[in-house]
Parts: structure tokens; sequence; C-alpha cells
């Protein structure tokens, strides 16, 4: 793994995914709660209380269940993405990968 | 009929395509027809559109700047304002090139001054694209000259935008010859998703273009002569590029010539759902000899899209 670029001022990781190279904002994670609880105060609520200290919001949930979390740089953001998607309202918990124009 | 655009001679492209035919069988409404461009901007300074191809204000619209959270889609990179040229660069002004499209251009910026954007940035432009198109009660068509990896919340835009009767035209990705990149990639499971590779002169495919079964069509891609921004970016320090006008290749550069292929079959028929208007373009495209993976339907063909 790499840690040579940035996105939006954030560290961006290098690795392979299926034999494709992949990216992603090294301490970002994307979580969607399912449909059936957008706007749940109580799922959004489960979400964060399994997240690492020092976490924060970079972008609350909006209208559809999307949220985006800063990570400290000691969590693990698989770990992390892998407890929160054992959650019953949780849809996907995922890095935020970068693209690029080709 | 052929356009006065001084530079039009080297839009080799075009010709290709058979845009000049195309254009005289262009009758349609125009005006119910939104091409979004997701890319990293367009030349803006002091807040106005800057460049002398792209600076009708009732025609180009800017939209949001998601990486920086404002609404100043100024481009830094380069890369948006070569790619909303060859779709619409302001055709008959005596000034530059000409673009296939004369429409409405809806601008969002979801690329950095490097050239790269997130799942995130995707995700939001989508959502703002469908809803400015929705306002209008117009169709939308995407344009995206960008990719990377198969993800949940693209995947969740994707369904969004196919939901609300959009079509979205995707880069393959220069990988090489290498796997297609996503969102292109779910062309295989939406019929309202194009991947587009790139040819050269010789309908040949350039070393650096991605391949794959989601292949949907080619077009010109290499020595692609377009706008870039008045002022410094990226691509003029980095890729030693001049300002105002200058050539890129790429799968992003072939991208938007279907895009606005699309947006001239809508303003067309404007009955037609995403999918048929994606069925026109390859039904209607020239096959190329070769692998499928490489070309898909082969190279567009414009007049006979339009026919």
């Amino acid at each position: 793994m790499s840690e040579a670029l940035s996105f939006r001022g954030r560290p961006v990781r290098e690795s392979k995914r299926n034999g494709r190279k992949v990216r992603y904002v090294a301490d970002q994670l994307v979580v969607k709660l399912k449909s059936r609880f957008l706007n749940d105060s109580k799922a959004q609520r489960k979400v964060v209380e399994v997240l690492p200290r020092k976490s924060n919001l970079a972008r609350g949930f909006d209208e559809t269940g999307m949220a985006i979390i800063n990570l400290p740089k000691s969590a693990d953001l698989f770990q992390v993405a892998r407890k929160l998607e054992k959650q019953d309202e949780v849809q996907f918990a995922e890095p935020n990968f970068v693209d690029s124009g080709s | 009929m052929m356009p006065n655009d001084p530079l039009f001679p080297e839009q080799w492209g075009l010709k290709e395509i058979n845009a000049e035919k195309a254009w005289d069988l262009c009758n349609g409404n125009a005006d119910k027809v939104i091409l979004a461009v997701l890319d990293s901007g367009i030349a803006v300074e002091a807040g106005k559109l800057s460049h002398p191809d792209l600076n009708d204000a009732d025609r180009f619209f800017l939209g949001r700047d998601l990486i920086n959270h404002d609404d100043d889609p100024s481009d830094d990179h380069g890369h948006g304002t070569h790619v909303t040229g060859i779709a619409s660069a302001t055709r008959n002004n005596k000034t530059g090139i000409a673009g296939l499209w004369l429409g409405q251009v809806l601008v969002i910026k979801v690329f950095d001054s490097k050239n790269n954007g997130s799942s995130e940035t995707f995700k939001d432009g989508i959502t703002a694209a469908v809803r400015f198109a929705k306002e209008r009660s117009s169709h939308l068509v995407i344009n995206y000259s960008g990719g990377g990896p198969d993800s949940n919340l693209k995947k969740t835009a994707v369904q969004y935008a196919v939901e609300n009767g959009a079509l979205l035209v995707a880069a393959a990705g220069n990988n090489d010859g290498g796997v297609i990149d996503y969102p292109a990639a779910y062309a295989s499971e939406y019929s309202q998703v194009m991947a587009v590779g790139a040819v050269d002169s010789e309908r040949k495919r350039p070393s650096f273009a991605s391949r794959g079964p989601q292949m949907s069509v080619v077009a010109p891609g290499v020595d692609i002569l377009s706008t870039l921004p008045n002022y410094y970016t990226t691509v003029n320090q980095a890729e030693k590029k001049q300002t105002k006008y200058d050539r890129l290749q790429g799968t992003s550069q072939a991208a938007p010539l279907v895009s606005a292929l699309a947006a001239l079959i809508w303003s067309k028929w404007p009955d037609l759902p995403a999918a048929q208007v994606r069925e026109k373009i390859t039904a209607s495209a020239d096959p190329i000899t070769g692998s499928s993976e490489d070309f898909g339907h082969g190279m567009i063909n414009a007049e006979k899209a339009l026919t």
C-alpha cells in the first residue's frame, strides 16, 4: 500500500481488489442506512456508538440515509466497516473510493 | 453544412462520426434536454464564463462545485473544459472549434485540480443533475469522463439516475488495455448506462484505452482538439498544454461525443425512454472488425443515429 496522494486534504491509500487497482480516502468511511431507517435517529445513534473514539461526522446523515465519517488515524477502516455492516440498520459501510478523469 | 469555426478542419473526430450531415438532420426541440457534464468544471473567471467558445450564459449553467462546496465550478485542472468543449463548444461563431450539441449544458464540478473525484462527489453530482433536470421537466444526459472501482455508493447513484429517467454516458477508462472502470462497467447491468471506448483515426484501439465485455460503443479519443481554460491550470503545467485550445487523448475525450449525440437524439425524439436512446446509438454504430471488447457495437455514426 502507498499513501502519496491526497483528496480534499485527506490522505489517499492505494491497494488492489480483484486484480484492480483501487484508491480510497484513507481515513473516511461512507455509511448508508437501509431505506426503512431513513431519518431514524435511533439507527443513526447506533452507528455513531460503535465508531472509534475521536471519529467525527464529516457529513451527517442526509435524506438518503448516507453519512461520511472521518476516522482517527489509528483506526482500521475495514474493521470498522465490517462492524457497521453487522448492524441490521446499515445497508453498507465502505471506503470513500477515489475516481479519476480519464 | 460546414461550420465557420476556424479550427473545425482540425476536428477529425467530428468528420469521423458524420457530424456535419447529422446537424442537417437536427430539427428537434433542444430546450427540453439537459446535458450535464460531471467533471473538473469549466473556464470561469470572476464568477463568469470566460472561454470565448463556452461563454453563452443562456446555454451553460454553472452548477455546484462539489469539491469546495460552493457555487463556482471554475476549472482548475483543464479536463472539464476540454470535455465540455468537445460536446458543446459554440458552433458557427467564427471562433475556435465546433461542438456537437448546441443545447443546454449543466456544469457540475466533481474533480479537483488533480483530476480526482470520489464516489461521494459522483453521487452528489448525479443527485444535483437529476434535480436540475426535474425542475425543468427536461430529459437528462449525464457525461462522466471518469471512473474508478465499483462501490455500493456509486451503484446507488446510478440506480437513482436510472429511476429518474436519465442516460449515463461514461468513459471506459485508460487502464492500458485493462478492465473497464465503474460506472461505465454498469452498462452490462443497466440499459440506461453506456461504456464508451476510444479509437484513433485508423479506428484502432489506442494502447491506453480500457477494454471489456461491458463496452457499448467507441468514439474518437486520440489527438482531440478542444477548449482549455484561458488561464493556467494543472493541464498546462503538468502536460505542457496551451491555454484556450489544445489536444488531449483518452476515453474521456470519446465519451462527450456520445453524450452530445444522445442529447441530439432526445431533442429529435422526445418520447423515447433512455434505454431506447442508447439503443439508437448502438444500433446505428459502424461495426469495426475486431473484438467487441475493444469496440462494443462499433464507432458511433451521428448521421445514421439521427436518420
